[in-house]
This record gives C-alpha cells, structure tokens and sequence, in this order.
C-alpha cells in the first residue's frame, strides 16, 4: 500500500491514546499531510520576487506562493526574533508567557529562567504526540541551557544551534554556539545554509515513509554578511557592497528551499505536504534588506518590523497562486498544522493562534483575527480591520493601512475616537500579559 | 565538480576580496593566536594613576602594567564624553560618519543658546560594521563586559554588534558598599570569558568596559580609610574618590594576575585606556586645562598605556598623538584580521608605534562636537554656563586649535571664535596665540575645514528662536 492510501485510513496515533476531534475528522478527508515550517531570519519585506524584488531572484521562495496562497497582510507576532518563535512554537502570544524579549547570549542567557518557559505545549509537541516523527533544523533562539534544548521541547531530531545567530563558515567548535547534532558538536565544514538545507532533504529522505513534521529555522540572511563562495561575483549590478552579500546569501536560502522542493516531488510527497515560508521579522538595519513600502525595520512596531513574507503550500489541498488578504498572524502556524494532522491543540490555556484551513478553504468570509496586537516594553502596536495603531518612542500614531501602508499620514489628531477605541482595546490585551521574565 | 563538493572546500569572502578557507582558519587558531583585553576605564583623567603623575591617587597594578609595556602620553579621545567615544572607538570611525556626537540630549539650556545644534543619534547604528563584527570572522570570541552606553533597542545592544559575551550592570544586582561599581562581578564574569575560551582554544578580545571611575562614587568604608588625611595633590583631594580609584586598579590587578595564571600573559595584549578627561566636581587634570565634556586637553587627553610581550619593549614611551578611531585598525592588525569591506576606517593602526616607530603617517587628528554641555563655572570652561558650545579641534604637530560655531555664524565677541596653542610650550593651553600667529592659525584651521568636508560634519548655523540671551 502507497502512503497516499495508508493515509486515507488514517488512524489518530497519539501516546494518550486520545480519540480524533470533530475537526480532525474533517480534515482526514483530505489525509494527514506532512508539515514543513520554514522561516528565514531578518529578511527585508521587499526581497522577494513575489513582492516585487527586481534584483535579487527568489525563484525556489517564488513559487511556494505560484503554488499555493500569499498572505499579503502576514505579520508575526514580535519585531524581533526570539519571542516570534516563541509565540510561533506555542501559537499563544509569548507576552503571555513573559517571553518579550531575545534570550540574550552568556552569561544572562545561561541563567534557568531564560528560554521558551517549560510550562508551554509547542508545536513539536503538539505533532509528536499525534504521531509525527518531529525534526527541528538551524536556529533556535528559545534558551541555551539544557532544559529548553530542542530533544526536551517535542523534538525527535536537530541539527543546529542554541544562539541567536551563527557565522556561515566557521563551525564554532569549542564555542559557547557550536553546530549540534543533537547534542554532540559538529565540524560543519559546507557553509551553514548549505548544511541546513542538506539536512532537510536528508530528513525528508530518512522519514518519507511517515508523517513528519520538520521545522528549518534558516539564520539566513541574519548577520554575519558572509555569502557562499559561488554567488561572490554574481550580483555586480547591486552597488551596495552590503547588499551585494546580502543578495548572496538569500540566493543561498532560496536554493535550500528549491532543494527541498525537489525532494519532496521525488519522493511524490509535495501534494501531501502543507509547506509553510514565513520571516522572522522586518530586514534588519545592517544586512542590506529593504523593506520597502513599509516603514521601519527588524525592532520596531512599524509595519516594516511585524509584517512579512508569509505563504503556504499544500498543492493537494489548497487553491494555487492567489493571495489572501485579511491579516494573518504566525501564531496561527500551531493550530493549522494541529488541525490538519488530527492533533489536540491545548485546552487548558488560550491558544490565540486560529486554523487558516477554513478561511483558506473559502468555508469562511471572516477575518480570523478581529485585532492583533505586539508588544516589546514600552513600544506597542495593535490592528483592526484596517486601522493600525503604532507606539513607539513614547508616541502613538493611527494609520488606515488600506490607504497608508506606509505609515506616512497619522491620523491619531483627525480621528480621536478612533484612537481612544484602539488604545482601549490594547489596554485590555495588556492586562492579560505578564511582566517579562527577563529583560533586554 | 558538483555544487556541494565545491562548497567543502567553502571558502569565505568578504566583499573585500579577502579569502580564508576553513582549513587555513583551523591552523591559525591552533597556532600561538593573539588575545586581546581592552581594559576601558570611564572618566579617568590624564593624571588619574599615579605613574601619571598623581600624588594622591595610587595604582600599583597599572603603574606596573605601564612599565611592562609602552606608555602613550599623547592619547586622546575622539570625542570629550563617554558615547561618542566609545561610538567612535567601535566603529573606527569619526563622529560625522556615525553621526553621535555627545551623550543624549545635545541642546541643554536652550534659552542660552544661539544655535540649534546638530541632531544626535542616541545609538550607534547596527550598520556599522564594530570592531568585534570584524575579529569574528579572524575567529575570534568577542565579550563586552560592562558599559555600553550605544542605545538600549534590541538591536543596539552589544549581541547585535558582534558580541557573544555579553553582562551589563543590569545583569548584576548594585552593591556598592561590598563590590563598588560592580568591579568585581565584572572582572569575576570576564574571568569566566577568558577561562571558557582558553579551554576551547580561541583567541579572545574582552571589552572590558568598567563603570569606574565614572560617578557616582562608590567604595568600601575601608578602603576610603586609607585615604583620610593623607595630603591632597592638585586637585586630588576626595578620599572617596582615591579609594573608588584604587578599587579601580585592584580590578585591572585581578584580571592581570588570571592572564598570568591562565598562562597566556605571552600571547596576549592588554591595552589600557580612558573614554575622556576627568570630570569636573569629582578630580583634576592639572595641568591640562578643563574637564570632560570640553575639547580643551583635560577633556580629550587620557592615559593609556598597551603592554604586548616580545613586541612592545617594556617601559617605552610614546608622544604621538593618537585617538580612539586608531583602535580598531590596530586591533585588526594584531589579530590578522582583514579591514572590514565597505566600511571606512578613519584611523591608523599605531602597531608601528608599538614597534618603535616615533610617529605616524599623519598630519592630524580632529574632533567635531556640534553640541552644547551645561555646566556652572566649570574648571577651565570659557563660559559661565556651559562646559563647551558647539566646536572643532584639530591637532597638528604640537600645534592645537579650537574653532567655536556660535562665533563663526555670528561674528562677534566677546569670545574668539578661534584658539590656538602651542602644547609643546603651554600645555595648559592659557595663552591663546592665534592673533600673535595668524599663519599657523590659518594652516591649522584650513585643514580643520578641509577634514570636516571630506567626512561632511555639518556645523550648525541654524539660529535657535528661543534663545533669549
């Protein structure tokens, strides 16, 4: 028997034993899909072709949205990288958890409390204990001591490291951020996009005869500027010297993606995959990203901060080469992918994240987020509908981002009542987070 | 040859040119590789050790580093307070480039101020490729312990400037009657830094970055004992102030002791140095005239001292002037390490100095402080109100001169709008000789005009509404 058919029997697996939901069984229709999260690192809002890149080609990224559905008003849940994969691993808003700010690096971030606190379900866990084989690839960023280590967060396998940022060339043996395996250091010699992407294909390979669920968190195109060897001439109509390695190293993560890809059709596993590509966060101040129309960068509560690259496949299933525009948030990854693997999500807590299924089935209308709101110490943000409040400095400024994506007219003085309606909403949001557990 | 085969022999660029294979860096390391601690004091005056010639302060421990390496008695700061300093020492570049001139606010009594000065960057821009950023790729572990002081937004802080090491006061729970100014907890922490790296076989470079001896002034009941009654020494008068100094040097005397026991005291170099002049109200730099925050030498003039076994010759002393910016080419010659694409360096590596070398290939060193500082009847200030007004310096040769902004828009008295001293001769700089010297005033000012053109420093010329005299 084929996959394919093994899975249209589809027996709910999970180490309680627990029977399949109402939810699971409608999606069973269409079998439990492996589940693939990719997420890239401060890349620019502007550097895809399917945004309208015109000097960098993104063709492998690209076609994730040719193939599936683009989200045009995507965001994650945090300008910054550490506490978006938290919210994304826990599909909850990490304000709640006190996860606000990046674990930092040693000393600070070897002290216990700093790391995805233990008290949270992730993703991993959610798709393991429905009987995912769970593998976690490249950056992790959610604690550096041993107990927040992937192997005790839902994962069966990693390949990669505990910092939040890695050089591309240099192993780091006898480092404070070596490349693991597991636990075991490694001399990675490929350069490290090269080696993740490797590593994805390879657990494709080693897992094809089951469900998996791989999350391959690329630290391309973060800082160090360093762009293999085979794209160092290749972008000479870039002037910026900067962004000329930039360019390099995002064509590198767009191959691995491409790789990937390829592996999945050899092994006629694409139209049974639901294939997420998100960013962490907007393009960064010093890697040559743009992120052009928004305003602001990685940081901050502007646009240019929150909103991102945000697509997903799953040619089986979902409609091709469209885009959905109501906002989406990436705290919505854990729902969906539980929803669709017959997974319970967690029901002794508040799960903000929703199921896209049925909005991106067309079986809803609705936005499946009335209002979103961020959250990083004194600088603050919340949406609604099309209204988007930014806090930053010590200000707020009202923006209608369906006329305004820029951000450039604040309309806090013309619509007061608008305003007041806003910061009420955020206050609310507010008194249900916590104080963060660790500073800066 | 197919891609991933190719890739094994993975050979990093730099938009330099610059190329190291994996291998090449693997043997370079096992080698005798070079450590570098950066011991950064804060607000230590010219005279604030006692091989400078204090005789109230004592510092035993950096007296003695002094005389194991080389002392620079013309070591300046590329600006006169603490951020744009330590922006300038980072980035290796001159505040116009980077654009932070002072600390935080630049306008401090508006209403006595003719001019708007010029904005200020309260951060020093992640763009900037830092010294750490740079020694990285050379495979070196980097930590900044202490003071940063180059904005506090996540992506200001020292892991996103290159850092992988990183302990703040913020870290440490304040004890200033047990561990003043937390000297010990950082230098316990920098220990453990130079212990893992040492173990894991890595060259290091240690931002040593004290709170000491910048105010408040904190120090142990004991310890400020030793000091009452003893004579005062030129201005050197505050017990509490001796004894914050002399914990100070116990730090810098701990981290020594651990470079010797770890067994790396040959293949390391301490470098020595302070972020600007003594402060007024808490020391003295007599006999250089002013304080922090003043472009007069008391301001911008400090120790420094750079101990570097089998290359510096013990107990050598240099005149050069040198300044902050020079850091970072010299650091990243030390380590071997390429200069950074795209990012220009202002300064000089002075390892020629450290070779013997008398002077550098240079005419002259500058400073650009488009800001205002507040102060009442500060110590060799030339205002009443204010421990400087907008200026530029440039030192030439023993030659120094100061050009002020406000004199230059407005053109009129009572104060010159230029100065220029002959340091060699009056190093208290009290006799202004650009009206007895008007050629060397003009040589010097036009090559302070030249220099703020090639970096684009702006002036301010902008006259401030509210000012009501």
């Amino acid at each position: 028997m084929n996959r394919r058919d093994f899975l249209k029997k589809c027996v709910a697996v999970g180490a309680g034993g627990f029977v399949l939901s109402n939810r699971a069984l409608e999606v069973h229709i269409g079998g439990r899909p492996n589940i693939i999260v990719i997420i890239s690192d401060d890349m620019g809002y502007a550097d895809l072709g399917c945004h309208g890149c015109t000097d960098i080609p993104t063709p492998n990224i690209d076609s994730v949205a040719a193939k599936g559905i683009r989200f045009t008003n995507g965001y994650v849940s945090c300008p910054v990288c550490s506490p978006t994969r938290a919210g994304l691993a826990t599909g909850r808003y990490q304000q709640r958890f006190g996860h606000e700010f990046n674990t930092g690096p040693p000393p600070g971030g070897l002290r216990e409390e700093v790391g995805l606190p233990l008290t949270e379900i992730t993703i991993a866990d959610v798709l393991k204990s429905a009987g995912y084989v769970t593998g976690m690839i490249g950056k992790w960023h959610l604690g550096l001591c041993s107990h927040f280590h992937p192997f005790k967060r839902g994962y069966d396998e990693f390949f990669g490291f505990l910092h939040g940022g890695h050089s591309y060339i240099d192993p780091g043996l006898g480092t404070f951020n070596p490349i693991l395996r597991g636990t075991e250091e490694v001399d990675e010699q490929e350069y490290l996009t090269d080696a993740f992407s490797r590593e994805a294909v390879a657990f494709v390979e080693r897992h094809r005869n089951r469900p998996f669920f791989l999350y391959l968190a690329y630290n391309a195109v973060h800082t160090p500027m360093q762009a293999p060897e085979r794209y160092q001439d290749s972008f000479p109509h870039i002037e910026d010297p900067t962004r000329r390695t930039y360019a390099g190293m995002l064509a590198a993560l767009d191959d691995g993606v491409g790789e990937l890809l390829a592996k999945l059709r050899e092994l006629d596993l694409e139209e049974d995959t639901l294939l997420f590509f998100v960013n962490d966060n907007g393009g960064s101040k010093n890697n040559g990203s743009i992120d052009y129309p928004l305003r602001g960068k990685k940081g901050s509560m502007w646009e240019g901060g929150i909103r991102v690259a945000f697509m997903v496949q799953w040619p089986g299933r979902l409609r091709r080469g469209v885009t959905y525009d109501h906002p989406v948030i990436a705290l919505d990854i854990l729902p969906t992918a539980a929803a669709v693997a017959g997974a319970e999500i967690p029901r002794d807590r508040v799960i903000d994240g929703v199921n896209l299924i049925p909005y991106l089935i067309g079986r809803s209308k609705a936005a499946p987020h009335e209002t979103l709101f961020w959250r990083k110490g004194t600088d603050y943000a919340m949406r609604k509908g099309n209204w988007k409040l930014t806090h930053e400095d010590g200000t707020s400024g009202l923006f209608d981002l369906a006329s305004d994506i820029s951000e450039e007219q604040n309309l806090a003085a013309e619509r007061p009542e608008v305003l007041e309606e806003l910061e009420g909403l955020y206050a609310k949001w507010d008194s249900e987070m916590i104080e963060p557990v660790w500073y800066r | 040859m197919n891609r991933r085969d190719f890739l094994k022999k993975c050979i990093a660029v730099g938009a330099g040119g610059f190329v190291l294979s994996n291998r090449a860096l693997e043997l370079s390391i096992s080698a005798k590789h070079l450590n570098i601690v950066f011991i950064f004091i804060d607000d230590m005056g010219w005279t604030g050790t006692s091989y400078m010639g204090s005789g109230y302060y004592e510092t035993p421990r950096i007296d003695a580093l002094s005389r194991e390496g080389m002392v620079f008695t013309s070591a300046y700061t590329s600006a006169p307070n603490c951020s744009p300093t330590r922006a300038c020492l980072l980035s290796g570049q001159y505040g116009p480039r980077h654009g932070k001139y002072t600390n935080s606010d630049p306008s401090r009594k508006p209403s006595l101020e003719r001019l708007i000065p010029i904005e200020n960057k309260n951060y020093l821009p992640p763009e900037i490729v830092t010294i750490a950023e740079s020694l990285k790729p050379a495979g070196y572990a980097t930590a900044c312990v202490g003071k940063w002081h180059l904005g506090t937004k996540a992506e200001y802080l020292p892991p996103s400037q290159g850092f992988d090491y990183v302990v703040s006061r913020d870290d440490i729970p304040a004890e200033p009657d047990v561990d003043p100014k937390r000297i010990d907890a950082f230098t316990d922490r920098a220990i453990v830094f130079m212990e893992s790296s040492v173990n894991k076989n890595r060259p290091f470079f240690l931002y040593m970055a004290h709170h000491t001896v910048h105010g408040p002034v904190e120090a142990t009941e004991e310890k400020i004992a030793e000091y009452e009654g003893k004579e005062p020494w030129d201005g050197h008068t505050d017990p509490n102030y001796a004894a914050m100094t002399e914990h100070t040097d116990d730090g810098v005397g701990r981290l020594l002791d651990k470079i010797d026991e770890l067994g790396i005291r040959d293949n390391t170099v301490v470098v020595f140095y302070s972020d600007n002049g003594g402060p007024h109200g808490l020391t003295s730099n007599y006999p250089l005239r002013g304080a922090k925050g003043m472009l007069y030498e008391g301001g911008i003039r400090v120790p420094m001292t750079i101990r570097w076994p089998g290359v510096v010759r013990p107990g050598t002393i240099c005149d050069e002037p040198i300044t902050s910016v020079d850091f970072y080419p010299t650091l990243l010659e030390m380590a071997s390490a390429p200069n950074p694409a795209g990012h220009i360096l202002d300064g000089l590596s002075i390892v020629p100095l450290l070779k013997g070398a008398k002077k550098l290939n240079r005419q002259a060193i500058f400073w650009h402080f488009p800001a205002y500082l507040q102060g009442t009847d500060a110590t060799g200030a030339r205002d009443t109100d204010f421990r400087t007004k907008p200026v530029g310096a440039i030192r030439k040769g023993n030659w120094k001169l100061l050009q002020y902004f406000e004199e230059l828009e407005f053109g009129d008295g009572p104060l010159p709008q230029l100065e220029l001293y002959d340091l060699e001769n009056d190093i208290d700089e009290s006799n202004n000789l650009a009206d007895a010297m008007p050629e060397k005033r003009d040589e010097l000012l036009a090559a302070l005009v030249a220099w703020r053109q090639s970096v684009n420093a702006p002036v301010p010329t902008e006259h401030n509404p509210a000012y009501t005299g």
